[in-house]
């Protein structure tokens, strides 16, 4: 029998400190899993002005380059198309700033492989919080409200892009904004398209550079807004 | 009365400008934008020309001076260039994300 294919997308813009070291990690995790499956890891560098793209493609990674800055939700997207291309039954997407354990990997896409979920959304309020700074738990639960409000789920962490997709839920999504807005739309599409969602537990890092700001979390709201809806 | 230089200025100037609008309402197939500046340049034109008519008009329909009515129109059509404006930008960035997209999936193959 084939393998199935899990792909594991990562959008970055100018991520050259830090790419190298999440690439790392990540084959390391990957060279490692137990789950019999045929892995690919996919870096959507997304027109990085620094060594971002010579740093992946030297790590190992499949690169893919924006010729020029398009935010995001666009170099996610990429990256579903090349996993697509790829023939993948399961996708991860994580963030390129060293912020997500990609130990947590496993247990992210585990309820997607075992049929329990066709998307699952990592929660760092499930796990550890004793790392994330104040203003940051008051913008997700803010964030977390509109979610609630506007498309009728109750998550923890609603902002995380610790995520992993059944091919499923990848083909019928459809994603629109190019901009961090993105990441809320996945809850629009679940509740459309009658996806199952959960929420898993996973660790971050701080270090007060990484990670969405308050201002993120406006520019979500309103691009949800004037976009999503 | 014959009118002055300045209103024959004028109503030269709002025929070219009318003809100009027609010109691109055809092409636009008649968008909210254009509509609207078509409704300015007749409105401006038959103040000038028609100064009583257009004041008696404005009266009718509830505004107190014609200045007010022709504001208004002027404030709905520059609403109207906004909001086109703001789809057309929208259009034109997921444009410019699909060509991007699809430049780094075909050098990814190469």
């Amino acid at each position: 029998m084939a393998k199935k294919v899990l792909s594991v997308v990562i959008p970055g813009y100018n991520e050259g400190e830090r790419i190298g070291k999440v690439l790392k990690k990540l084959f390391s995790v990957l060279e490692k899993n137990s789950l019999e499956l045929k892995t690919f890891i996919i870096m959507v560098d997304d027109g990085s002005t620094d060594n971002t793209f010579k740093i992946a493609k030297k790590a190992g990674a499949i690169v893919l380059h924006h010729p020029i800055n398009r935010g995001v939700g666009a170099a996610t997207v990429t990256g579903f198309e090349k996993a697509k291309m790829l023939d993948s039954d399961f996708v991860i997407t994580m963030d390129a700033d060293d912020q997500h354990e990609a130990k947590d990997i496993f247990a992210v896409v585990n309820p997607v492989i075992c049929g329990e979920a066709d998307c699952t959304i990592g929660s760092r309020f499930l796990g550890n919080t004793k790392t994330m700074p104040l203003f940051k738990k008051i913008g997700n639960i803010l964030l977390n409200i509109f979610v609630l409000v506007f498309y009728g789920w109750r998550g923890t962490d609603t902002m995380c892009g610790f995520r992993a997709f059944n091919r499923k839920a990848l083909d019928t999504m459809n994603f629109r904004i190019d901009r961090y807005g993105y990441i809320a739309e996945v809850y629009r599409e679940a509740k459309i398209h009658n996806l199952v969602l959960k929420e898993v537990p996973i660790e971050t890092r701080y270090d007060g550079k990484r990670g969405t700001t308050f201002l993120d979390g406006v520019k979500i709201a309103l691009e949800n807004v004037t976009r999503g809806a | 009365m014959l009118p002055n230089i300045t209103t024959i200025a004028g109503i030269i100037f709002l025929a070219v400008l009318i003809v100009f609008v027609l010109n691109n309402t055809r092409k636009r197939g008649m968008d909210a934008f254009s509509l609207g500046l078509l409704i300015t340049s007749v409105a401006l034109m038959v103040m000038i020309v028609l100064p009583e008519v257009s004041k008696q008009f404005t009266e009718t329909i509830g505004f107190a001076r014609q200045e007010f009515a022709f504001l208004s129109i002027v404030a709905l059509t520059a609403l109207f260039f906004s909001i086109k404006n703001f789809f057309k930008a929208r259009a034109l960035e997921s444009s410019i994300t699909v060509l991007a997209r699809k430049t780094a999936l075909e050098k990814e193959k190469k």
